[in-house]
This record gives C-alpha cells, sequence and structure tokens, in this order.
C-alpha cells in the first residue's frame, strides 16, 4: 500500500461530504519476524532484505507487517 | 460539543477478498484441480510463456486458463491457439484481479474436468500482491531484460510469491544479463525460493518448470486422499 496516495485519495473522497475537514491518522507497522536461529522476533530494517539483522539467518516467518486494518474512528457528537 | 469519542472498528480492509479466497481454494481443493496464479510487469513475456505451458501440459493433463487485462481480449485469443479453454477478464480500469472476479468467470466451468487452471493476473507488480485469488502457487516472472535489481524494486510481489521464473533466456548475453546478481535479490527479498530459468522461445529450461508444476498436483492430489 503506498501510504501518500491513501491520504491524497482520502482527502479527495471526503470532500463536499460530512467528513470533509476529517483527518486521517496512519499507523505504520514495522515487518517483525522470528528468527528460528535466535528463537526470537526481530524487527526488519528493510523489506528488501529478509534476514535477521542480529545474526543474518534468512527467514520467511513474518508475525507482523501485513496488516491493513481501519482499527477505529475518532468522533464528535 | 462533547468531548471526542472512540469508535474501536478493527476492520481488515481486503477481508472481504480473503474470505471469497478462501472458498476458491476450497472448491480447487475439492475439485483436484490445482491452480497457479501467473503475475509480472507488462510486456516480461506471461502470455507467451503461458502459451507454450498449456501446449506443453496438454497431451498428459487437462488444462485452462483466465486471463486478466485492462482491455482488449488480445491475451484470450493467443492462448486459445493452444486449444486450452481460455477466459479473458477485462477489468476495466482495475490494476489487477481480485477473488471476486475469479469466482465470476469460473462459473460455467467445471473444475472437476481439470488437472491445471492458470490465472494470468493484469501486468502490474505492485497491486496484485495484496490480492489473495485462491491459488494454489504464485509464479513471479522476470525477463532478463529487466534488470537484475527488479526484486529490490518490487520486494512485496516477489515476497508474496511461491516461486520465480526468470524469462527470455535465449536474450540473457545480448543484454548481459548477470543471473548471480538477479538470484541474490531474489534470495534477499524471498529467502529459500525455487527459481526456474528458461526460454519459452526455445523451449530451454520448459521442461524441468513443467516437471515441477506436474510434481506439485501429485503432490496435492496425495495430501487430499489422505
Amino acid at each position: 500500500m503506498v501510504k501518500d496516495a491513501l491520504l491524497f485519495c482520502y482527502e479527495v473522497t471526503c470532500q463536499d461530504t460530512p467528513l470533509q475537514g476529517s483527518q486521517l491518522i496512519v499507523e505504520d507497522m514495522p515487518v517483525i519476524v522470528f528468527c528460528a536461529q535466535c528463537e526470537d522476533m526481530r524487527t526488519l530494517e528493510s523489506v528488501q532484505l529478509f534476514q535477521c539483522p542480529e545474526c543474518g539467518t534468512p527467514t520467511m516467518d513474518v508475525r507482523q507487517g501485513k496488516e491493513l486494518e481501519v482499527f477505529a474512528l475518532e468522533v464528535e457528537e | 460539543m462533547s468531548e471526542p469519542r472512540l469508535v474501536e472498528v478493527r476492520r481488515n480492509v481486503l477481508k472481504q477478498n480473503d474470505i471469497i479466497a478462501r472458498a476458491l481454494r476450497e472448491q480447487f481443493r475439492a475439485a483436484g484441480v490445482f491452480v497457479v496464479s501467473l503475475v509480472s510487469s507488462p510486456g516480461s513475456g506471461k502470455t507467451t510463456f503461458l502459451e507454450k505451458t498449456l501446449t506443453q501440459l496438454q497431451p498428459r493433463y487437462r488444462v485452462a486458463a483466465l486471463v486478466g487485462d485492462l482491455a482488449t481480449e488480445n491475451d484470450a485469443v493467443r492462448l486459445a491457439r493452444s486449444k486450452a479453454p481460455v477466459k479473458q477478464i477485462t477489468t476495466g480500469t482495475l490494476c489487477h484481479l481480485e477473488a471476486a472476479m475469479v469466482q465470476n468467470a469460473l462459473q460455467e466451468w467445471d473444475l472437476h474436468q481439470l488437472d491445471f487452471l492458470f490465472i494470468e493476473n493484469v501486468g502490474n507488480l505492485v497491486c496484485p500482491s495484496s490480492y489473495d485469488l485462491g491459488e494454489n502457487l504464485r509464479l513471479v516472472l522476470m525477463s532478463v531484460t529487466e534488470g537484475e535489481d527488479k526484486p529490490l524494486k518490487y520486494p512485496t510481489i516477489f515476497n508474496s510469491a511461491d516461486v520465480a521464473v526468470i524469462s527470455k533466456n535465449e536474450l540473457a548475453a545480448a543484454v548481459e544479463f548477470d543471473w548471480d546478481a538477479a538470484r541474490t535479490s531474489i534470495q534477499s527479498v524471498r529467502p529459500g525460493m525455487q527459481i526456474f530459468r528458461l526460454s519459452a522461445k526455445t523451449g530451454e529450461g520448459m521442461e524441468e518448470y513443467l516437471n515441477f508444476l506436474s510434481r506439485q498436483l501429485a503432490e496435492q492430489r496425495a495430501v487430499a486422499q489422505i
């Protein structure tokens, strides 16, 4: 997902609707993998390199970072 | 005005697609058909590669293909030369296939009459990565003319794929394709991925890849019988 594109589209889509002026807050989730060598969770430094940042072991065991969720709405009544 | 109120939604944006994809996968399993989806950039040789795949599998297997494009039925016409059943999905302005489109396109087909079904996605290395189509195997195709660092530029599509094919190998020498560099970039974004290097035009390397597909089908059926 391209964050800038999402933010741009959100603003355009909300124009002339009750949501005009509302704000879209995007929370980036880092990619966390499990390293079988270290037996621990590790945060990837880059999605161009799927390996443990500590020991260098390649890993495809992704535990976080694929989420695309609408988490919550903050509304004023 | 009262204080702002927080309403928790927690809804997965792609949930609807994932639900349909799950149903499709179950449908494929029950019918005993092995489904391969193809993703690549435009012009990497997907249609030629698929035409050869269909033609060469046909003596032994019952095969069919769905092909996605924004417009025209040119690819379906080309693939129909293989004599396999082919259906075009025109997406209009959409840059990828979604599970619901696959479901609609398959309505008139009896999947029990098939061994392999191929789904050629729209040529695009970005959006197709997020949409599960219920396939058993996602194959990412990259031609030698595209540059060895393509996987590093589009890591998500390579990461979401199960197997990679380097195509147009007959042009490798002319474009000074660096095989080791390409393999390193693929393994960097998708450790352990199997890679086939072939030329759909000359037939070089096709047999190894087709044997791999035969084994995948046999394994799926063996599991289904347990």
